[in-house]
């Protein structure tokens, strides 16, 4: 039913240029859309909202070549990661930056607002890679599948991404004394 | 064990997903959207189209012929209503005043 009405929207959109079905998709996907950015670029809120902006406005310029192949969803996030790598390499051609070393400098200086923090702190012990295949199998509750259509990695690849995010973590949250509860 | 690793690791993360306030994002992406422009272009052509349909109608149905009779007749119109009902006496009196007002002026800047 909710792909039923994404498809419904895109094609009010494609067809008869309807912007206000386009609105009611922004309304509808913007807090995945940046909560995806937050969590790659480890909180920094200014960059997640301009990203966030690129991908929208790139969705709408390309809404025609959406072919329901995939979830209207899986596409959005697809745009999102692109947008994200686009920036990534366009920030490593300018600073000369090896993708270890943006990593690091992405941890991004944060108030101490508490579990917030920390998830961060969490996130940025994992590599890119590792952090988009994490953060959308546990937060946003994406199959392997789709995290390989995503990411345009093989779904091997996510499992061993999955697999070497995990253990990081665990590390992590053992050696800063998280239960779990 | 993994089982164990990977409850922590979920519920770690998900006390971290939080809904993200709109606070006006969505109002800022439409602004930005590029057929904003597009209708804007659209609408100033649609205005040039007008004006041109309404000065060549102006022309073809003799517009200016129209416009200048109109004028005439308000012309007209004003003038015998300002011969017929102004007082000649009164006109004279004030005329006659505003003259000596006027060179009495011209006097005190020699």
């Amino acid at each position: 039913m909710n792909r039923l009405n994404d498809i419904a929207l895109v094609a009010q959109v494609v067809v008869f240029k309807n912007t206000r079905a386009f609105d009611t998709l922004v309304k509808k996907y913007q807090s995945p859309v940046r909560r995806f950015f937050l969590n790659q670029t480890l909180g920094d809120t200014e960059l997640s909202d301009d990203l966030a902006q690129e991908t929208f406005l790139k969705a709408y310029t390309n809404l025609a070549s959406f072919k329901n192949l995939s979830s209207f969803s899986t596409w959005l996030y697809r745009i999102a990661y692109n947008v994200f790598y686009d920036y990534i390499r366009s920030r490593k051609e300018t600073s000369g930056l090896d993708t270890w070393e943006i990593d690091a400098a992405y941890q991004t200086e944060q108030r101490n607002v508490g579990e917030q923090m920390d998830i961060y702190r969490g996130l940025s012990q994992l590599k890119e890679a590792e952090r988009t295949c994490i953060t959308l199998f546990y937060m946003e509750d994406l199959p392997i599948e789709k995290i390989a259509m995503v990411t345009g990695m093989p779904a091997g690849t996510v499992k061993s991404h999955l697999s070497r995010g995990k253990e990081k973590l665990s590390t992590f949250l053992k050696q800063n004394g998280y239960d779990g509860k | 064990m993994m089982e164990n690793d990977d409850k922590l690791i979920k519920n770690f993360l998900l006390t971290g997903k939080q809904e993200v306030a709109d606070n006006g994002f969505s109002r800022q992406v439409m602004r930005q959207l590029p057929s904003s422009r597009r209708a804007e272009r659209l609408s100033n052509l649609l205005n040039v189209a007008c004006t041109i349909v309404c000065l060549i109608c102006f022309y073809v149905f003799d517009g200016v012929e129209v416009l200048w009779q109109t004028v005439k007749e308000l012309l007209a119109l004003q003038t015998y209503q300002l011969i017929t009902q102004t007082n000649l006496q009164t006109l004279l009196i004030a005329f006659i005043v505003l003259a000596g007002l006027g060179v009495q002026r011209a006097w005190s800047l020699k």
